[in-house]
C-alpha cells in the first residue's frame, strides 16, 4: 500500500482567532517504511496521525491511498480502510476495560466479516510479544508496559499495512520503553510499516525517516525522502 | 465475608415466611363442620373436649416448626467462617426446602376443595416459597464451592 | 468461518455485564411493567373466558327465585356458594302456562356441610330430569338417566367418574361429569329431585323450616319465546305471580352485562397501569441511556478507531438495551406467572367474578407479546442518544480522555 499525504492543513479556532495544527504536511509512507515525527506536546503529531488514518478530515490537502482520497470515501469504506489497513496505537489507556487482554486484541478482527481464526491468530501474537500468560487478565490489572504490548498485539491481528503510534513510550520507564522499541524495530523489519510520533529522540536513532513536527510545521529531515515529497 | 451475612437475612426472612404465610397472610382453616352443623368435638386423651382440626391446621403447625428452625440454622452461617460448614448448612437448607413443600402437597396436605383457602392460597404459597428458598441455596451452594476451590474463607 | 463466541450480541452483553446494579435497575422497572402487562392480560383473559361461559351456559332467559334471594341465587350461580332457599312448587306450573313461556325447569338449592375432616361444603342442586335444559347439555359422557344412588359432578368436585362422594352420611356414585364452566356449577352436585326429595325427608334436620320437601323448590329457569323480550314476559310473571308466591326475578341477560361491565372496569384499570408504568419505564431507560452513553463516549471512539462504523455502533448500543429490557421482561414474565397461575383461584374468589383457565398456547401468545413490546422498548427509547452518538467527534473526544 502507498499513503501520500499532500499539503494537508487542519485549523483550529482559539477564542477570536484561527490557528493552523497542522499547516502543509508532505510525506510519503510506503510498504515497510518506518516513519517518526518527533515535537514537543502540542506541536500537532496526534492531529496529523488522526488524519492520516481517516479520523479527521482536513480543512484543505488530500490523503491518497493506492491513489484514491481517503476523504471522498463515505464513512463504511473509511472505517474499512482503518479497520483493514491501519493498526492505532492510542496515546495513553486504549483497552476496553470490560474485556480481557486476549478479547482486547481479537476485537477489530470481528468488526468486519471476515474468514479465519482470530483466536489463533491473537494467540500467536501473545506468543511473539511474550505477554501469553496475561491472556485472561483485564487491562486494569496490567502494567503500562504490558498494555502497551497488548495494544500492539490488537494493532496487529488484522495484520495492517501500517501501525500508528502515538506517543507510545511517553509513560513508560527506560527499559520498558526500549523493549517497545525493539519490538517495533523487530516488526519493521518484517515488512510492516511504521508511523510514529513521539517526543523521544531515541526513537528517531532507529533507523527509517525522521521528520520533525513543530507548531503545526513538518520538517523534513535527515533520511532522504522519497521522491514525491 | 458479605455473603454470610446476606445468607442468614434471606434464611431469616424465609423462616419468618414460612411461620407467616399459613397463620397470617394465607391462613388456613381451623375447624371442621359436622353434618348437622356446629364444630364437631373429640374426646382429648385428658377427658377434655377439644375441636378437631383438618389437615391444613397440622401442616401449618408442621410449617411453623420447619420455619422456627430455619430461623435458627439461618443464624449459624453468619457466625461460621468456614466454608465448608457454611456449604454443609446450605445443604440441609435445600432439603428443608423441599420437606417444606413436601408437608403440604404430600405428608400431610390440605383440604381438597378447590376454592377452600387453604387450596386456593397457602398451598401454592408454600409451594412457591419452598421453590425460591430451594433456588437460593442451590445458588449458595454453587457459590460457596466455587469459593472453596478458589481456597476463600469469604 | 467467523468465531462462535466473538458476535455484536456477546459484546452487548459483556457491556451490559459491565454495569450490572445500574442495569439491573433498569430492567427492574422493565419487569414490573412486564409483569403487570402480562398478569393482567392472563386475568382478563381468563376472565373473558369465564365470561364467555356464563353467556353460553345460561340455558335460561330469565331465573324465577324466592323474593329477596336474588343476590344469593346469583352467588350460587355465579360462585357456587353454597345456600338453601325455596318457595312453592305451585308457581311452576303456573310459569310453565304463562304466555311466552315456552319451556320452564325446576331446580332445589341445597347447601351441605362437611360431613368428615377436609371436606368441603358443596351445593346440591336437585333438577328434573325430564324437562331440565340447564344441565344436560353440559354433561362430559352423555349419559340418558341417573340410577339410584347417582349424582353428576361439576367439574371442580374431587371426584371422578364412577368414583364415590359422601355427604349427608350417604353414599352417592359419580355417574357423569360437568364440563369446566367457570361459574357456581363447577362445584355443585347434581341430582334428580326425586332423589333430594328422598334425601331431605331421611334427613329431616336438613330443612328444619319446611315439612314436605316435596312442595318446594328453589327456582324455575324459564326459556322465553325469542319473539319476545324477555325481560317483559318475566316482568309479567312477577305482575301475575310475585305477591301470591313471593316471588323474585332475574333476567339472565342482566348478569351477563353486570359481569361484563365488571371486566371491562377491571381490564381498562390494568391497562393503564401498565401504560403508566411503561410510560415511566420508556423515559427513565431514555434518560439512564443519555447519561450512561455520555459517560462512555471514550470507549465508544476507541470502536471507531479500531474500525467499526457508525452503524455497527449503532446496534451494539441498540442490542444492549435490548438486552437489558428482554431479561426484565422475562423476569416480569416470570414473577407474575407465579401469582396468577397458582393463585387464581384466590384471585377470582376475591373478585367474585367467573373466570376459566387458559390454554398453554395463549399464555405463550401473551408472554411473547409483552416479550416484544417490553424488547422493543428499550431500543426505541435509546434512539435518540444511539443516533446522537454516532455523529459524535471521535477525535476530540479521543484527545479528552489523553
Amino acid at each position: 500500500m502507498r499513503l501520500r499525504i499532500n499539503h494537508l492543513t487542519k485549523r483550529y479556532q482559539r477564542g477570536d482567532s484561527w490557528f493552523d495544527a497542522v499547516r502543509n504536511a508532505s510525506f510519503s509512507l510506503d510498504d515497510g517504511a518506518l516513519v517518526s515525527m518527533v515535537g514537543r506536546s502540542g506541536s500537532g503529531k496526534t492531529t496529523l496521525l488522526n488524519m492520516v488514518s481517516g479520523l479527521l478530515c482536513p480543512d484543505s490537502g488530500e490523503i491518497l491511498v493506492d491513489g484514491i482520497n481517503l476523504f471522498s470515501m463515505d464513512d463504511k469504506k473509511r472505517s474499512d480502510f482503518r479497520n483493514e489497513k491501519i493498526g492505532y496505537i492510542q496515546q495513553g489507556r486504549s483497552l476496553l476495560g470490560n474485556l480481557t487482554a486476549l478479547d482486547n486484541v481479537r476485537l477489530p478482527f470481528h468488526l468486519q466479516r471476515r474468514s479465519g481464526d482470530s483466536l489463533q491468530r491473537a494467540r500467536g501474537l501473545f506468543a511473539d510479544l511474550g505477554v501469553s500468560h496475561l491472556e485472561n487478565s483485564y487491562p486494569a490489572e496490567l502494567s503500562g508496559g504490558e498494555l502497551r504490548r497488548i495494544a500492539l498485539a490488537r494493532a496487529l491481528i488484522n495484520a495492517p499495512a501500517i501501525v500508528i503510534a502515538d506517543e507510545p513510550t511517553s509513560d513508560l520507564d527506560i527499559d520498558t520503553a526500549h523493549e517497545i522499541l525493539e519490538l517495533f524495530s523487530r516488526l519493521n523489519a518484517q515488512g510492516v510499516a511504521f508511523l510514529v510520533a513521539t517526543h523521544d529522540p531515541e526513537l528517531s536513532r532507529c533507523g527509517g525517516m525522521a521528520l520533525k513536527m513543530d507548531a503545526g510545521e513538518l520538517t523534513k529531515a535527515t533520511e532522504l525522502l522519497s521522491p514525491f515529497g | 465475608m458479605r455473603n454470610k451475612y446476606i445468607s442468614a437475612f434471606l434464611c431469616l426472612g424465609m423462616g419468618i415466611l414460612y411461620i407467616a404465610v399459613p397463620h397470617t397472610l394465607l391462613p388456613v382453616c381451623e375447624y371442621a363442620e359436622t353434618a348437622m352443623g356446629g364444630h364437631a368435638a373429640i374426646a382429648s386423651p385428658m377427658g377434655h373436649s377439644t375441636q378437631s382440626h383438618m389437615a391444613c391446621f397440622w401442616t401449618a403447625r408442621a410449617e411453623l416448626g420447619l420455619g422456627m428452625l430455619i430461623i435458627f440454622g439461618g443464624l449459624l452461617p453468619a457466625l461460621s467462617n468456614s466454608i465448608e460448614q457454611r456449604l454443609g448448612i446450605t445443604l440441609m437448607f435445600a432439603a428443608s426446602s423441599v420437606l417444606g413443600a413436601a408437608i403440604p402437597a404430600v405428608l400431610i396436605g390440605v383440604c381438597p376443595g378447590e376454592t377452600m383457602p387453604c387450596r386456593a392460597g397457602t398451598l401454592p404459597a408454600l409451594l412457591i416459597l419452598s421453590g425460591l428458598f430451594f433456588l437460593f441455596s442451590l445458588l449458595n451452594v454453587l457459590f460457596l464451592n466455587k469459593r472453596r476451590k478458589a481456597g476463600g474463607n469469604g | 468461518m467467523a468465531d462462535k463466541k466473538f458476535t455484536l450480541h456477546w459484546l452487548a452483553l459483556q457491556n451490559v455485564r459491565r454495569k450490572p446494579y445500574r442495569n439491573l435497575g433498569l430492567a427492574a422497572l422493565v419487569g414490573i411493567f412486564s409483569a403487570i402487562l402480562f398478569g393482567g392480560s392472563i386475568l382478563n383473559s381468563q376472565l373473558g373466558k369465564g365470561l364467555e361461559s356464563l353467556s353460553d351456559r345460561l340455558g335460561a332467559d330469565v331465573l324465577i327465585v324466592p323474593y329477596g334471594h336474588e343476590q344469593i341465587a346469583k352467588a350460587a350461580l355465579l360462585r357456587g356458594e353454597p345456600g338453601t332457599y325455596y318457595m312453592r312448587k305451585e308457581a311452576l306450573s303456573r310459569i310453565r302456562e304463562f304466555p311466552g313461556v315456552t319451556a320452564a325447569t325446576p331446580q332445589f338449592f341445597l347447601a351441605s356441610l362437611s360431613a368428615s375432616c377436609c371436606a368441603e361444603r358443596v351445593q346440591i342442586i336437585g333438577f328434573d330430569p325430564d324437562s331440565d335444559f340447564l344441565i344436560r347439555p353440559w354433561i362430559q359422557n352423555k349419559i340418558t338417566q341417573l340410577r339410584d344412588g347417582e349424582v353428576v359432578a361439576g367439574s371442580k368436585i374431587r371426584a371422578g367418574a364412577g368414583e364415590e362422594i359422601f355427604f349427608f352420611e350417604t353414599t352417592y356414585r359419580v355417574a357423569a361429569k360437568m364440563d369446566a364452566t367457570g361459574l357456581g356449577l363447577d362445584t355443585s352436585i347434581f341430582m334428580p329431585l326425586s332423589a333430594l326429595y328422598a334425601l331431605m325427608r331421611d334427613n329431616p334436620d336438613i330443612v328444619r323450616q319446611i315439612d314436605s320437601p316435596e312442595q318446594y323448590i328453589s327456582s324455575v329457569a324459564v326459556k322465553i319465546d325469542p319473539a319476545l323480550s324477555p325481560r317483559d314476559v318475566g316482568n309479567a310473571v312477577m305482575r301475575a305471580y310475585a305477591i301470591e308466591y313471593n316471588l323474585d326475578l332475574i333476567v339472565a341477560e342482566t348478569i351477563v352485562s353486570e359481569t361484563a361491565r365488571r371486566l371491562h372496569t377491571l381490564s381498562a384499570a390494568v391497562y393503564w397501569i401498565a401504560a403508566g408504568v411503561w410510560a415511566l419505564a420508556f423515559l427513565v431507560i431514555s434518560l439512564i441511556f443519555s447519561v450512561t452513553v455520555s459517560e462512555r463516549k471514550h470507549e465508544l471512539s476507541v470502536y471507531r478507531l479500531l474500525g467499526a462504523q457508525r452503524s455497527w455502533l449503532a446496534r451494539l448500543l441498540q442490542w444492549e438495551a435490548f438486552f437489558i429490557c428482554a431479561g426484565g421482561a422475562l423476569a416480569g414474565i416470570l414473577a407474575a406467572s407465579c401469582v396468577v397461575f397458582p393463585f387464581s383461584a384466590l384471585i377470582f374468589t376475591s373478585l367474585k367474578l367467573p373466570y376459566l383457565g387458559v390454554s398453554g398456547l395463549m399464555a405463550a401468545g401473551h408472554a411473547l407479546s409483552v416479550l416484544a413490546i417490553a424488547g422493543v422498548s428499550g431500543p426505541l427509547a435509546c434512539l435518540n442518544t444511539v443516533w446522537s452518538v454516532t455523529r459524535f467527534d471521535v477525535y476530540n473526544t479521543l484527545r479528552e480522555g489523553e
